[in-house]
């Protein structure tokens, strides 16, 4: 666990960006079984007034061992608010609740995740809460030099790189999983870069993926006390792999 | 570690030799016509409502209502514009939002105006996110499936239609009679601008 005073005094460090670089932020749960027709027909009853686009999907994804190959199609559904921003996500086992940029801050994305996710409160009922996760996906837009290049150690203390004999970099990608220190909490970091939105950019993602499958109560409110504790954790991550000069860009 | 642009695109004009893929001035003048930069001046009215039947277009029938269509198209300006919304000032987000709820309103709507594409919303947030623009255009709908940014200074206006791909196409007329068209990938708009003080269209003050 987190102690509270620790909570307490990193949030009084937390710093609230002028534009803040999270393209995406994401709270789900995810369950052991598949949820019930009629419970996800439920949800999505008292989520149409506040998301009315819906926008169903379907994610396909073959698994294969040997000779023997399946392929799992899942249906599932999206919903948006009226402006785009806020989103919840219903799968069949999972229950998500997203917020796209521009990101308001954790105290208003958890207040309304913590009310989206209650409409699961049932689900409890049915089946296990096997994981827990926390997203948050930023994008880091710098400028190009006179060079048109970027040297991406000035902005991430994390990143893809090969022999300085090799050159230049197109594409990269680093992934790492880590414990941290905060009791079950696992760390996945991926930093990579994409073709930036803004003119004359580059833009690097740095993806923080904060998820527990141990040690989950079935609480409810248990389990959005666990949630509490990520808004330090991600933002202490988030603090070790930018650099003074990547937060001079949020300014 | 020396990153460099993925994708050309990022850094260099869309068109190998931009100054020979030009489209001559007059002809673009025409192209453009006074009636688009007549319909982007009269911001806020919806377009003209016969420019799309004047061009000889056919619209393409759709299974879906006209007031769906536009709840999607937009759903699809709000999507567009989240990745570029930590990049506008204060404000614009939610009045550019109200300007186009009224826009794309059914009332307000020409039922043989195009849509607006995608694309085209992209190179309008690609445009108004410049570096150096501080004043937030006015937008109308062009009726073949573009937006367009208006921005005016006294008697000079600029008028530029957003295209797909990144590409701007612009009238700008200055006080005293100088007009002038041109078209351009974004990236290069402010440098093509440069001769007619841009400044006193996107510069607060």
């Amino acid at each position: 666990m987190v102690a509270k005073s620790k909570i307490r005094a990193l949030r009084g460090e937390v710093v609230n960006y002028k534009k803040p670089p999270i393209s995406e932020a994401v709270i789900e749960l995810r369950f052991a079984e598949v949820m019930p027709q009629e419970l996800i027909k439920a949800i999505e009853a008292r989520l149409q007034e506040k998301y009315p686009a819906k926008h169903p999907f379907h994610l396909s994804e073959v698994q294969s061992f040997r000779d023997n190959a399946q392929l799992q199609v899942t249906m599932g559904a999206r919903y948006f608010s009226l402006d785009q921003a806020d989103t919840v996500t219903v799968l069949a086992k999972t229950l998500t609740a997203g917020r796209m940029a521009p990101y308001c801050g954790w105290e208003a994305f958890f207040g309304r995740a913590k009310e989206d996710l209650s409409l699961a409160a049932k689900v409890g009922e049915f089946a296990k809460i096997e994981r827990l996760g926390v997203r948050y996906v930023n994008r880091i837009d710098v400028p190009f030099d006179e060079n048109g290049a970027v040297y991406i150690e000035k902005y991430l203390t994390v990143f893809p790189q090969v022999p300085a004999e090799l050159g230049n970099i197109g594409e990269g990608l680093a992934r790492v999983v880590i414990p941290t220190p905060y009791d079950k909490w696992i760390a996945q970091i991926i930093v990579t870069n994409m073709e930036s939105p803004l003119v004359g950019h580059i833009s690097f993602l740095l993806d923080i993926d904060l998820f527990r499958t141990e040690s989950i109560p079935q609480n409810k409110s248990k389990v959005f006390q666990l949630f509490e504790q990520t808004q330090v954790i991600k933002n202490e991550i988030f603090k070790k792999c930018v650099t003074p000069a990547c937060e001079e860009l949020f300014e | 570690m020396r990153y460099v642009a993925w994708n050309e695109k990022t850094t260099t004009p869309v068109f190998p030799s931009d100054e020979k893929n030009i489209v001559p001035k007059a002809a673009l003048a025409e192209s453009i016509s006074q009636k688009v930069m007549d319909t982007a001046l009269r911001v806020g009215t919806g377009s003209d409502a016969n420019f799309a039947a004047t061009r000889g277009m056919k619209k393409v029938p759709s299974a879906r209502s006209l007031a769906e269509q536009l709840f999607d198209s937009r759903a699809i300006f709000k999507q567009t514009a989240s990745p570029y919304s930590m990049h506008l000032p204060d404000g614009w987000r939610g009045r550019l939002f109200a300007q186009i709820d009224s826009m794309l309103d059914s009332d307000e709507w020409d039922a043989d105006d195009r849509l607006i594409a995608r694309e085209s919303y992209v190179t309008f947030f690609k445009l108004i996110t410049l570096r150096g623009i501080h004043i937030r255009p006015a937008i109308a709908n062009s009726g073949t499936g573009n937006i367009i940014a208006t921005w005016r200074d006294g008697n000079s206006s600029l008028v530029i239609e957003c295209k797909p791909h990144s590409i701007a196409r612009w009238i700008l007329s200055i006080e005293g009679g100088e007009k002038n068209a041109g078209e351009a990938p974004v990236a290069l708009l402010l440098d093509r601008l440069s001769g007619y003080k841009p400044e006193r269209w996107f510069d607060v003050g």
